[in-house]
């Protein structure tokens, strides 16, 4: 065979990569004693709880399914419409972002959304949309993938425009729909928490802004169902503030605009390092104090304030492990 | 050799019921082997234990979602953690700068076992230059000792698929190595 032909200095080069130094017995215990910890926190959790995908769809209601078969049939008249093959829209529905078809999917999102008159629809789509993104990361973060930053802005978009639409409703209306909002909102919320639990450092940065996003979503429709003035008020705010940071808009065919934007408004939570989505200061990778960042296995909620989860010991570019740390991230 | 362990095939069933004897059996039949292929890529003991740590986790991750391996766990594992040390490097690209000086002079004399740790940083950045199945190709054969058929379960591709990959990903290496003066 020809790799049996391998240049010998090649070979040779290679072997000098194969041995090892012995590995610590204290890191390699310390390691073991965190795993197994992890596997008694999830055998707890799967005990009371359905799992990610089951806690997601048990928390969805009969309407939602409704309109997710509904979402199905609009991505094929759609794929029709524009002369494209049906089956590829079909197909790109169950993409992941990491996939070649997933440029496909999210087209037919912004496509449905613009073909969509009714706000209540759209309010509807895009509500389906953001659970799409939930379990977007969920499934990449199983497969021991990193969870592309483009996800997370587009979850967060489609949370404010999920506002934008609710608050453009008339009172007894927006009322019932911030109900179910807040409900979908609290389930991603926990599903978000979950993954948490079990993500590597390096996505718990952003892990966590979506966590605190959602605790804003949450409180946001809270405070509308029983301030309705207000709430549309604040929703108003923060239109004008993003208004002028720019942003791309879902056109729509009442020649109104479904804000999608990207920028963070005042009131949105900062991120954990303070400004880029790295956890530290001085370019760390989510290498912050073990145990800083999650809720633990034991399912416990983040609920770090803006600036609780701040820089910390992190800074100074120096990579800190469970080891050094003396725990872990993920710890017990 | 043949390593692809699946020796027990009701592990795997009790792992997925989170037994603590059987998820302990298998962090301690594959967790030194881990490590000794993350340690060869990264050359870094807390790097390779954190590579081991987060490949357990999202095996566990993946088990409470009901995914996970069916068989061949350690293929399973293997592929996980090669996926972690190539989001590793994307997010810290290795750092080529610091290896421009030529690594010939530096094997002579007392400073020999600088040279040779330079020279298998060398190697390291080299199949760093690699894709990623390339990388994965070359780290299980020539470094683990795989068994063609044990890669092929490990990238999941057929086993002719994996011959022609090894013989690309050889070929890769050897040219970046000689245009580098390594070889």
């Amino acid at each position: 065979m020809k790799d049996e032909k391998m240049e010998p200095k090649v070979e040779k080069a290679l072997a000098e990569l194969r041995p090892t130094p012995a590995r610590d017995p204290a890191a390699a215990a310390r390691g073991r004693a965190v795993f197994l910890a992890q596997a008694a926190a999830a055998r707890k959790q799967a005990a009371r709880q359905p799992g990610w995908f089951g806690s997601l769809f048990s928390a969805r209601p009969r309407m939602q399914r409704r309109w997710t078969n509904a979402l199905i049939a609009a991505f094929l008249s759609i794929a029709v419409f524009f002369g494209g093959t049906a089956t590829t829209v079909y197909a790109a529905q169950d993409s992941l972002p990491d996939q070649s078809l997933y440029p496909v999917k999210t087209w037919s999102e912004d496509a449905i959304l613009s073909l969509t008159a009714s706000p209540q629809a759209r309010l509807n789509y895009t509500l389906d949309f953001t659970d799409r993104r939930i379990r977007e990361v969920a499934e990449l973060l199983s497969n021991g993938k990193a969870v592309p930053e483009r996800v997370f802005t587009r979850l967060q978009d489609q949370l404010e425009q999920v506002l934008n639409l609710v608050a453009g409703m008339d009172d007894p209306t927006m009322i019932q729909d911030l109900e179910q909002i807040r409900l979908r909102a609290e389930a991603q919320l926990q599903t978000v928490a979950e993954l948490m639990a079990g993500a590597p450092r390096s996505d718990q940065p952003i892990l966590l802004q979506t966590h605190m996003r959602l605790q804003e979503q949450v409180q946001l429709c809270a405070m509308g169902e029983t301030n309705p003035g207000g709430f549309k008020l604040q929703i108003q705010q923060r239109q004008q503030y993003r208004g002028g940071r720019g942003s791309g808009l879902t056109p729509t065919p009442d020649g109104n605009a479904a804000q999608t934007p990207t920028g963070q408004t005042p009131s949105e939570t900062p991120l954990p390092s303070g400004g880029g989505y790295g956890p530290g200061q001085g370019g760390n990778e989510a290498t912050g104090t073990p145990g800083q960042y999650g809720p633990g296995q034991g399912g416990a909620q983040p609920t770090g304030t803006p600036g609780h989860y701040g820089p910390g010991p992190g800074s100074g570019g120096q990579e800190q492990t469970p080891q050094q740390g003396g725990g872990s991230g993920k710890g017990p | 050799m043949d390593t692809d362990v699946n020796p027990d095939p009701e592990l795997l069933t009790r792992a997925r019921q989170f037994d603590p004897q059987a998820l302990a059996q298998i962090y301690d039949l594959h967790s030194p082997g881990l490590y000794r292929y993350a340690m060869r890529l990264l050359g870094d003991p807390a790097m390779a234990e954190d590579c081991v740590a987060e490949t357990f986790s999202r095996f566990l991750q993946a088990l409470q979602a009901n995914r996970g391996p069916v068989d061949y766990l350690q293929a399973y594992l293997y592929r996980m953690a090669h996926n972690w040390i190539v989001d590793h490097y994307r997010r810290r690209p290795f750092p080529m700068e610091a290896l421009t000086d030529g690594i010939r002079d530096r094997q002579a004399g007392p400073e020999e076992e600088a040279g040779q740790h330079l020279r298998r940083e060398h190697l390291r950045a080299a199949l760093n230059q690699l894709t990623p199945e390339q990388q994965q190709v070359i780290a299980l054969k020539y470094m683990e000792g795989w068994e063609n058929e044990a890669i092929a379960r490990a990238l999941q591709k057929p086993v002719g698929a994996v011959k022609s990959l090894q013989h690309r990903a050889l070929a890769a290496l050897q040219r970046i190595l000689q245009e580098e003066d390594v070889l």
